[in-house]
């Protein structure tokens, strides 16, 4: 587990740290040098080469977007912070990966206050009022999104073709693309071939469409001992079993369980955003329920929901439930004070 | 513990001389401690509280120690808090401990250089009646009381740091040599002591030498009350509240009550809390004494029920007509009102009916009420407002389940109607203005509307979520939140001012 060897440097027992080659420390001995800014560099790390395919999709629109997000995090945070005399958190990074997570969950053709709102609900309601980083029970991108998705559905669901550069300011007229998740609700295998899903060559959110540099920022993290693989994978194989087994309308089962996992944010979610440590549960078995859960709940949603994307929702869902889950099977502490006698 | 009440009164031994006994000579007046002698006194008690209305101090026998100016000058509420306040800091005693005392309060108390402010006093009181009770009144059976004018520094000390107490310095020089005997904790010395304490007119000492007046008698005829300190101190505590019920309420009666009956954030308000505690004997159903119900002050009710201890923003009762029906401000309006003219009735009705049902056939009864109520506010309603009628939907017949009605009933059915109904009308007042605030917000972002009244912005598109449920509980998360920050800031500044005072 990538978690037990995340205790910062700061922490460490000062007199463990002499000079001589004995050291007594308490436990544990086996330290890694990884802070929340280490941790946070490696996401960002990872999610910066969706950055440069959606400027390459997009245009020059998706980064300014991104800076907006990032920069009114930041913001939210720093001031949030100040106004309550709390020690300032905006050096972990965690803010900066909020902005780009939020970032990656909107369409390129939203105008630039929509992340800001998305920010401020994100940094201010989910995170800060609870307490700052380590204290949210949801995750404040995910939120973030869910918020501008009920608040502003119709700018929150309109999809631009990609290969179609925006403007950077100004209005403009696009012309909107058919996300394959809509496809998908009406029980329809999308136009967009399994490649071209795989690519990103599809209408989505900006961050969302390349599921295969998605993969591959997620297995940096797997590698690089970030994230553990069992919630991402635990995740995308319920999803697949589940769309394997029922697909809808009478679709080729095979083809129907790829268009289901290659579409939509499922990937980005999956191994950046159900794997938030403050958010999902800490035992291994609480882990695979809750993956299992995000799976089902993101197929029920999928299959009967209101919305053509659920993954958020299912996170959420799961992200407030994840208290419970993990109290399945508690480790239990052996000796201790009960058993002396 | 009513039964228990019942059965401990005629243990009490009719004649104080008893406790010659034990070797604890008690000097009693003659006109005895009226509510500590059973059915008798209990009569007696009865009759000379009829004569004076609602004071229960002057059913006192003259001359008896318990006869008080200032707690009689008090209103009732004021009354109880004091004389809680008294006990609760007489028990500290020390004054490194940080011991408060409300001087200004007390007639003949020498006032210690250092006393704390009485506003800082109040809050602490808190705290420390959460601390069982009995470990305090446990060393004071064998003990002895202190002396006059020296009510802080020696009443209890043997209770708290027995070790400690002879170094302190006494606060009077008659009181010295009092104190330094007091700890001491032997009989020769409470011979010593006890005239001093039963005629003392310190007024914080007074009801406490009261009850340990009655209270001797009572432990003298029992033979393990020295040895089980602990459990004889409750006992005797318990005895105590049976001998009075409805003069004055001791502090395990009132605990209990406390804990079921308030919020946390209720509980902090000493005032507030008086005018609840001040009642509490009277809940047993099955005593043959209705006590006049008491009545709670109608300008604290009233600043309660609206502002500092709003049902809807620090209580968070009745949160449902929030979810739904409060997404414009004419609904939410209608709702508030709805629940204010059922809470009005249920409020007035359980004043009315008070112990004469056990609580639970009341609850019903209550519910019943208010469903009567909510049945005809539909009628009205459609009458009057029907487009509110299809917005508001289920949600009407739901009043007559709102969590406010019983809520505030155990409150009301311990006071007197007149009281009820301040406090039904206050609380509904608080509750309705409240939703209503929070139903105007809600338009104003979530449709862009005032009271129907198109307020749209071109480019400014509606936060849609506000006209949903969700926004409501969001909205109503972060207006309670402001406002407790609010009253948390104003009691610190008040409190902050009124040690500056000092």
């Amino acid at each position: 587990m990538a978690r037990s060897n995340l205790i910062p440097k700061a922490r460490q027992n000062p007199l463990a740290r002499g000079s001589g080659s004995l050291r007594r420390s308490p436990a544990p001995h086996l330290r890694a040098d990884a802070s929340t800014r280490s941790i946070m560099s490696d996401v960002l790390i990872a999610l910066s080469p969706m950055l440069i395919v959606s400027v390459f999709f997009y245009g020059f629109r998706t980064l300014a977007l991104t800076l907006t997000s990032v920069a009114s995090c930041i913001a939210f945070e720093w001031l949030f912070r100040r106004a309550v005399k709390k020690p300032a958190s905006v050096g972990d990074l965690s803010a900066v990966v909020t902005g780009v997570l939020l970032a990656y969950n909107l369409p390129a053709s939203v105008p630039y206050w929509i992340p800001v709102v998305g920010a401020a609900f994100a940094i201010l309601i989910v995170k800060q009022l609870y307490g700052g980083i380590g204290k949210n029970f949801l995750n404040p991108a995910l939120a973030g999104k869910a918020f501008l998705l009920v608040c502003f559905p119709d700018v929150m669901q309109t999809w631009t073709q990609p290969f179609e550069h925006l403007p950077l300011f100004g209005p403009f007229e696009a012309e909107t693309a058919a996300n394959p998740l809509e496809a998908l609700k009406n029980g329809l295998i999308p136009d967009d071939s399994a490649l071209e899903l795989l690519l990103g060559r599809h209408a989505g959110a900006l961050g969302e469409t390349c599921a295969l540099l998605l993969l591959f920022g997620g297995l940096y993290l797997i590698l690089r001992r970030v994230i553990s693989a069992r919630i991402p994978l635990v995740y995308l194989g319920t999803v697949a079993v589940v769309t394997l087994l029922f697909p809808l309308g009478g679709a080729r089962p095979l083809e129907w369980m790829t268009s289901e996992l290659l579409s939509g944010s499922l990937i980005l979610a999956a191994f950046f955003m159900a794997t938030d440590y403050t958010t999902s549960p800490v035992t291994p078995l609480g882990q695979t329920v809750y993956a299992v859960g995000c799976g089902l709940v993101t197929v029920f949603l999928r299959y009967f929901g209101g919305w053509t994307e659920s993954v958020c929702f299912a996170i959420l869902i799961m992200n407030s439930c994840a208290w419970l889950v993990d109290r399945i099977r508690l480790p239990q502490s052996r000796g201790g004070a009960r058993n002396v006698r | 513990m009513s039964d228990k009440r019942r059965e401990d009164v005629p243990e009490v031994p009719e004649d104080p001389s008893v406790a010659e006994g034990n070797g604890i000579d008690i000097p009693v007046p003659e006109e005895a401690p009226a509510r500590g002698r059973g059915r008798r006194g209990r009569k007696r008690a009865e009759r000379s509280e009829a004569d004076s209305g609602l004071l229960p101090e002057s059913g006192a026998p003259a001359g008896t120690v318990y006869t008080l100016g200032p707690q009689n000058e008090f209103g009732d509420v004021e009354d109880v808090s004091f004389e809680q306040a008294s006990e609760d800091a007489a028990e500290p005693s020390e004054p490194k401990k940080g011991a408060a005392l409300d001087i200004s309060d007390i007639p003949n108390a020498v006032a210690a250089p250092d006393a704390p402010a009485s506003g800082k006093f109040r809050k602490r009181k808190k705290r420390r009646t959460a601390q069982p009770r009995n470990t305090a009144a446990a060393p004071e059976e064998t003990s002895v009381p202190a002396a006059e004018d020296s009510a802080p520094s020696s009443q209890d000390a043997p209770a708290a740091e027995p070790a400690s107490v002879p170094e302190e310095p006494p606060a009077d020089v008659n009181a010295a040599e009092n104190a330094d005997k007091a700890p001491s904790g032997e009989p020769e010395t409470s011979e010593a002591a006890e005239p001093a304490a039963d005629v003392a007119d310190a007024a914080p000492k007074a009801s406490r030498s009261k009850r340990r007046g009655k209270r001797r008698p009572a432990q003298a005829d029992r033979p393990d009350s020295g040895d089980t300190p602990s459990e004889s101190g409750e006992a005797a505590a318990s005895r105590d509240t049976a001998s009075a019920p409805d003069a004055e309420p001791a502090v395990p009666a009132k605990k209990p009550k406390k804990k079921s009956r308030r919020t946390a954030a209720q509980a902090e308000d000493a005032a507030g809390d008086a005018a609840e505690t001040e009642s509490a004997p009277s809940e047993t159903p099955e005593k043959p004494l209705r006590a006049p119900k008491p009545k709670a002050p109608a300008a604290t009710l009233l600043l309660h029920g609206i502002l500092s201890e709003n049902p809807l923003l620090f209580g968070l009762v009745g949160v449902f007509p929030v979810v739904a029906a409060a997404s414009t401000g004419l609904t939410a309006l209608a709702a508030g009102i709805c629940v204010l003219a059922a809470l009005i009735v249920t409020n007035l009705a359980a004043a009315l009916i008070g112990d004469r049902l056990p609580r639970r056939l009341r609850a019903a009864l209550l519910l019943l009420l208010a469903a009567c109520v909510s049945a005809g506010e539909q009628f009205a309603l459609e009458a009057l407002l029907p487009e509110t009628v299809d917005a508001l939907g289920i949600f009407i017949p739901l009043v007559a389940v709102c969590g406010l009605t019983l809520a505030r009933e155990s409150f009301a059915s311990e006071h007197h109607p007149a009281s009820a109904l301040i406090d039904a009308a206050a609380c509904g007042v608080g509750f309705a203005a409240a939703l209503t605030l929070l139903g105007v917000i809600r338009e104003v972002i979530g449709s862009r509307a005032l009271f129907g009244l198109d307020i749209s912005v071109p480019g400014l598109p509606p936060v849609l979520v506000f006209a949903a449920p969700a926004g409501g509980l969001l909205l109503l998360g972060l207006l309670s939140g402001a406002a407790r920050y609010v009253r948390t800031k104003r009691r610190a500044s008040k409190r902050g001012s009124k040690e500056a005072e000092l």
